[in-house]
């Protein structure tokens, strides 16, 4: 397929569309991909790597998921969130106290003051930390350039659609939030159409990007879709195929491949056909390892996100080329979702009891993922639409921006908070209003580290992040060494 | 620049007789180049349907790019393109090197009076039995087509009259026997919409759960109700329910987890784990140990176990109900698009088990489906559903001394999902943009803060009788407590200020003075003014940082007039009156913002008929919300909601046949209508407890199901694109974003299911495979079509009556032959041909989209 042509019509419908765009050569720059993209060997992928995605859907209070010690700081940050939460005495308040933050005590290097604490329903995700595969990086959300707030009052270069759910979702995952909606596309599409057009491995019914959680827009690129699958396992139509109703299938196929004009007929028969083949390859791929069903193996911890998670190293096993039942790839990008994190009400405890699921479907996922000695290899990364105001709304928190999130893997260089955490004081440098902290690090720079190290070449990032050299006045972060 | 003018098209559909394009001489006759702009003369069309289309250059064929075409009514733009067309002349701003063809189709299949109405109530409704089909007005005349579609309206205007199915009234009618029918009487807030609360009908039982005082009475042996639920032999109520407990560890009692069950009969133990039950002999006195709906169940040859239906499950026992029985069809899919639209889902809301609540808040679409756009707005904004769910319940002003903050969930989703929108958009629904090409947002995030305000001091009703009751009052609207209102003026969208409606504080008891030195009673700019602190109505820019209004400041003017206002409170109403006016005035303000029309437009067209209409078809659907009327007729009120639906489905868009060789035209089916039709078109019938019908935990399996969204954006969103073809073309298709791997094949999975085996829970069929569509042992239903069994020996009537039901007479000739060839190589016969042919046909893209 030649690209030009796509551009200019891309960019006709875009014009005429009136659509806020302002960036023809933007658009180029994500559709030139696979011409410039040959700059990757092929060769280079006979390692194993997998990122896997957590998005947390609502935007989490990540303000209460990483905490400060420092006395100065705990005042702020307590002063901030109305005072220590006590369901009789201050309902209102947000605030951990430092006793309890003392308790799930970290430190780090690179801060202001070396003394923090993690939420208390996040015990497995503290010893990552203390062994180094865990790191967090503060103060993280959409950006178009870096910001000031004097930017952000006039106007100036920010994202379209701010502090809405829909907008800051799609913001994490296409990079481009200049853009109204997902037409750039994702980010992990833009990747595999980038190593699919390398590796021939990678081009296959089943996409190396695996989706846990259904459509999702960061692994849909402009010619790949992921591949989409559950804790059943394949899902397979009745009564077609070898070994079934030869009427029904035959009778499908031909039915199937009838030639359409109209778009949605087209669509849909081109979907059925590649769900009814990838399911068969999937199938075949996972069977060793899907011996019985996710719910019985997991039993009380089958969880909303374990379900999701726990599907991932089968996954990875049917996957590797050095397997036996290989679906034969090397390069893979998991998408998990759970919901439930928009807490305009009931703040504490329903954060901290999602919190505590995720804890524990972190754990029983990394923990199998060790046993395969893959903890180099598998990296995992939150997303979350956007942190929530530090000032309190009587019984929870509203839309903010910056956030805290963090990665996981053996080889990052963990035990750190990497970004700059912010003064959590109210009207102080990166308030908003209410406590909307303007963020202080891309998610691009995040984003950055992770792509990097799972093998994109530095000259090949600013297609995966469009806007990445908006922000090379500042270093990489350093998660990773490379 | 260089244009070169195509003059004909050669594109073949394969071996599609219906939809050749053949060649032609149709030519361009004046084309123009101004300054960055193309003006193309159109013609007048010879053929049926006629598209104008554009490329690059060097797109192969597939890709080339419909601007503008004409099926008869004229030429128009179509999505996403919004030229300006003069007559024929139509002027492209574009800078680029660009081609234009035009294609055509001449001629286009005619269609049988029953195809139209098959293909209209695909679109109007949960999908066409054929007696609608055949009951249709005028179905059988000769002049059954006309431009103004006057058999389409009549059938609409039919359905208006159909008496409505209130989900919650159905469900009263068969639960509690203690509920009071108080439909003709007065109550609840006088500034809301009554409440229908219709009473229990004794000739149907008590047959749905309830919960009263915190008890679930379901109708099985446990409900204390008197003569509903188990008595003793003695005709007294049970009280000693230990005598019924199903003990699984035998240590004589109920724990934590075991199940409930009791003894039926004189020997015959049921359930689970081993009884250590009294035994319990038969009453020989005519009075059955349990209550009348067992004795019902028991006569249709039922266990106990058909009875126990889930509380939880109730909402949508009765919402499968409607979709699939109920008279009104048009106003159960509009409800349903609305509650697409207004949308609330079990997550994120609480006590599940309890119908009655969203069983009223679900009625309010029901209610308003023909009514106004802004009583719906209005009764969801009041809804106690609606503000727990975007938690404005309990929401309190700013306060200082805690640093706590309004809510903004409420003020955001408002605007955003339920009336603006992000964007300025035109009437036609294409964006507005400002000089430089951009959008215009519609609020910013300052605006949020002040509008949370608004949804301040609202809380829920004092629990009462008559409805089902736990904790609270989840039924009635809510209502208002002023103190935790914040009663300050609010600065709107336009710069305009609502209210104060109350002098709060007491600030304008020491009102400020001014000196009128022109005596017209109001400040004029120079006049003298000195501000005693009070901010409101018009806020002033403090330059010198005293906090006063000093002389000379600059101050904003809100209401345009140039001059300083003083006196809003012409008449100070109480508190909660100043309340409940800032809330109306506020949706006021939203309702009469021009995006709404636009909004709704697009939104309802998307539901039912196309998922790309042309901004000439959002327009006429937009102008009919605006002004009230359809074609001059309907109530002149701004959002009118039945001028509305009949724009979405009257519109020559809607209507025009030719409209189906556009390729773009049409749309996928959402995947639960796409169920309803099925059961529908062959009368799912229930073999269980009192005909109830649930498809169990469809979310899980499809995507989609009632009460489930997973958040307030809804199952997909409207501007969903799927990747490929239409995301190419800059196409949407919300419908597609719930498409993927694993629901697709179930929700085909689901068909093969309901065609071969009704809903079944048994976990012997497809073990492993997922897919079941019922898994509730009191819902098993199969389909049941004894027209299309009558026709199994004749496969071309058997084929040509499917073809009608399920889709429009669509079928293309070669996918026919391939269903026929299938059933003729089966050597089925009888009930096993019918279900193969059934099944065949709803694989087919015929059946599953619509066009």
């Amino acid at each position: 397929m030649d690209l030009r042509k796509k551009i200019s019509r891309r960019k006709f419908i875009e014009q005429a569309n009136c659509a806020a765009i302002g960036s023809v050569s933007l658009f180029s720059s994500l559709l030139s991909l696979r011409l410039t993209a040959g700059a990757m060997s092929a060769s280079s992928f006979n390692d194993y790597k997998a990122i896997v995605c957590l998005f947390l859907n609502g935007g989490n209070d990540s303000f209460n998921m990483l905490m400060p010690r420092n006395q100065t700081a705990h005042d702020q940050y307590r002063i901030a969130r109305g005072d220590i939460y006590n369901a009789q005495n201050n309902p209102t308040g947000l605030a951990y106290d430092l006793q309890t933050l003392e308790s799930m005590g970290i430190t780090t290097e690179g801060q202001n003051y070396p003394e923090f604490g993690v939420h208390p329903q996040l015990p497995y995700l503290r010893n990552l930390y203390n062994q180094g595969d865990l790191a967090f990086v503060s103060n993280v959300g959409s950006l178009i350039r870096p910001t000031t707030l004097s930017d952000y009052e006039n106007s100036l270069s920010i994202p379209q659609g701010l502090f809405s759910h829909s907008d800051h979702q799609i913001h994490w995952q296409t990079l481009v939030p200049q853009v109204k909606g997902t037409s750039p596309r994702g980010w992990g599409g833009r990747v595999a159409e980038m190593m699919e057009s390398l590796d021939s491995n990678l081009i296959n019914n089943i996409s190396m990007n695996i989706s846990l959680a259904g459509s999702n827009v960061m692994q849909t690129g402009n010619s790949s879709v992921p591949y989409i699958t559950s804790d059943a396992g394949a899902v397979e139509l009745y009564n077609y195929g070898v070994g079934n109703d030869p009427i029904i299938t035959s009778a499908v196929n031909d039915i199937m491949s009838h030639h359409y004009q109209n778009i949605y007929k087209s669509t849909l028969s081109n979907k059925k056909q590649n769900s009814i083949e990838a399911a068969k390859i999937f199938k075949e791929a996972m069977a060793p390892y899907m011996i019985e069903s996710l719910q019985s193996e997991l039993g009380d911890s089958y969880t909303k996100t374990s379900a999701q998670l726990s599907m991932i190293p089968k996954i990875i096993q049917a996957s590797k080329s050095d397997s036996s039942s290989s679906l034969d790839m090397n390069r893979q990008i998991f998408f998990v979702e759970r919901g439930g994190w928009d807490h305009h009400q009931e703040g504490i405890n329903a954060q901290s009891s999602l919190f505590s699921e995720i804890n524990s479907a972190i754990e029983l996922f990394w923990e199998e993922i060790k046993s395969y000695g893959l903890e180099n290899d598998v990296l995992l990364y939150t997303a979350s639409d956007f942190g929530r105001t530090l000032s309190s709304n009587g019984n929870g928190t509203d839309h903010a921006w910056g956030g805290n999130h963090f990665i996981i893997s053996g080889s990052a260089n963990g035990g750190k908070i990497y970004g700059q955490y912010p003064s959590l004081e109210i009207g102080s440098g990166n308030d908003i209003g209410r406590g909307r902290l303007l963020p202080t690090t891309s998610i691009d720079q995040y984003m950055a580290e992770i792509v990097n190290w799972f093998g994109v070449p530095a000259s090949e990032l600013s297609t995966v992040i469009p806007n990445i050299d908006n922000f090379n006045t500042s270093p990489p972060l350093g998660i990773f060494n490379s | 620049m260089y244009f070169i003018l195509i003059q004909f098209l050669f594109i073949v559909y394969l071996g599609l007789s219906q939809s050749l394009w053949s060649q032609s001489d149709l030519v361009f006759d004046g084309i123009e180049f101004l300054n960055e702009k193309v003006e193309v003369n159109l013609n007048n069309p010879i053929h049926p349907i006629e598209i104008l289309e554009y490329s690059d250059g060097l797109s192969e064929l597939a890709e080339w790019i419909p601007v503008s075409r004409n099926y008869g009514k004229g030429w128009e733009s179509v999505f996403p393109f919004a030229y300006s067309l003069d007559l024929d002349t139509l002027s492209i701003p574009i800078s680029n090197q660009g081609f234009f063809r035009k294609s055509f189709q001449a001629s286009v299949e005619n269609y049988t009076n029953h195809e139209l109405v098959s293909r209209f109530l695909r679109q109007a409704t949960f999908g066409p039995r054929l007696e609608e089909i055949n009951n249709f007005p005028n179905v059988e005349g000769t002049q059954f087509s006309d431009a103004e579609y006057t058999n389409f309206e009549l059938w609409i205007d039919n359905q208006v009259a159909v008496i409505p199915m209130y989900h919650r009234a159905y469900w009263r009618q068969r639960s509690n026997p203690s509920f009071v029918d108080t439909s003709l009487s007065v109550q609840g807030n006088n500034i809301l919409t009554l409440i229908t609360e219709v009473g229990h009908d004794p000739t149907l039982g008590h047959l749905l759960p309830f919960y009263e005082n915190n008890i679930l009475h379901r109708c099985n042996w446990e409900c204390r109700v008197e003569g509903h639920g188990g008595l003793n032999s003695d005709g007294t109520p049970i009280t000693d329910f230990s005598d019924y407990t199903e003990d699984k560890n035998g240590n004589g009692v109920l724990d934590v987890g075991e199940d409930v069950g009791y003894l039926y009969g004189p020997s015959e133990a049921v359930g689970n784990g081993s009884l250590d039950a009294k035994t319990i002999t038969y009453s020989n006195d005519g009075i059955p140990y349990i209550g009348s709906h067992i004795a019902d169940a028991e006569a249709k040859g039922m266990t106990k176990w058909d009875l126990n239906n889930s509380a939880g499950d109730t909402k949508r026992i009765v919402w499968y109900e409607a979709a699939i029985n109920g008279e009104d069809q048009l106003r159960q899919r509009l409800a349903w698009a609305l509650s697409q639209y207004f949308v609330i889902g079990e997550a994120g809301s609480n006590q599940l088990g309890f119908p009655e609540r969203f069983l009223n808040y679900y009625d309010i679409f029901v209610r308003h489906a023909f009514g106004n756009f802004r009583d719906i707005l209005s009764e969801v904004t009041w809804s106690p559903i609606m503000g727990h769910y975007l938690s404005y319940i309990k929401n309190k002003k700013a306060d200082e001394s805690i640093g706590t903050f309004p809510d903004e969930n409420y003020a955001r989703e408002v605007m955003q999902l339920f009336t603006i929108g992000l964007w300025e958009l035109n009437q036609d629904g294409t964006f507005e943009t400002d000089g430089n090409g951009d959008l215009i947002p519609t609020y910013t995030n300052r605006d949020i803060e002040e509008f949370a305000k608004i949804f301040t001091g609202l809380i829920k009703q004092n629990k009462r009788s008559n409805i089902e009751n736990s904790f609270s009052n989840d039924i009635d609207p809510l209502r208002v407590r002023s103190d935790w209102h914040d009663m300050s003026g609010k600065r709107l969208l336009d710069g305009s200020t609502l209210g104060p409606f109350v002098d709060y504080n007491n600030e304008y008891d020491d009102w400020e003075s001014f000196t009128d030195t022109n005596g017209n009673g109001v400040y004029d700019a120079g006049e003298s003014f000195t501000d005693t602190g009070y901010n409101d109505p018009e806020l002033f820019l403090d330059v010198n940082g005293n906090s006063i209004y000093d002389m000379g400041e600059p101050f904003s003017d809100y209401n345009g007039n140039g001059s300083y206002d003083l006196a809003p409170f012409a008449q100070v109403p109480d508190a909660v009156t100043a309340v409940v006016l800032d809330i109306e005035g506020f949706l006021d303000h939203l309702f009469f913002h021009k995006n709404v029309p636009p909004f709704m437009a697009r939104f309802l067209i998307q539901r039912f008929t196309v998922s790309n209409p042309s901004p000439n078809y959002i327009k006429s659907v937009a102008d009919a919300f605006r002004d009230g009327l359809y074609k001059g007729s309907g109530s002149g009120e701004r959002g009118d909601m039945l001028a509305t639906i009949k724009a979405v489905l009257l519109h020559p868009e809607a209507r025009e046949t030719s409209l189906s060789s556009d390729s773009s035209y049409g749309k996928l089916r959402e995947p639960i209508i796409r169920l309803m039709h099925l059961s529908r078109a062959f009368n799912l019938n229930s073999l269980r407890t009192y005909d109830w019908i649930l498809f169990n935990n469809m979310e899980d399996l499809i995507s989609q199901e009632p009460y489930k969204s997973p958040s307030v954006f809804n199952f997909y969103q409207p501007d969903f694109s799927p990747t490929g073809e239409i995301s190419n073309m800059g196409y949407y298709a919300p419908e597609f974003q719930i498409t993927n791997d694993t629901t697709l094949i179930r929700l085909y999975n689901a068909y093969h299911t309901l065609i071969y085996y009704g809903i079944n829970g048994s976990d012997y069929l497809y073990e492993g495979k997922g897919g079941k569509i019922g898994s509730k042992w009191y819902t098993e239903a199969v389909l049941n079509s004894d027209h299309a069994m009558n026709l199994s020996s004749n496969l071309p009537e058997l084929i040509n009556y499917l073809d009608l039901v399920l889709s429009d007479g669509q079928l293309p000739e070669n996918v026919r032959s391939i269903i026929l060839n299938a059933l003729t190589q089966s050597q089925l016969s009888g009930e096993d041909l019918v279900k193969l042919a059934i099944y065949l046909f709803v694989t087919t893209n015929e059946f599953n989209i619509v066009y």
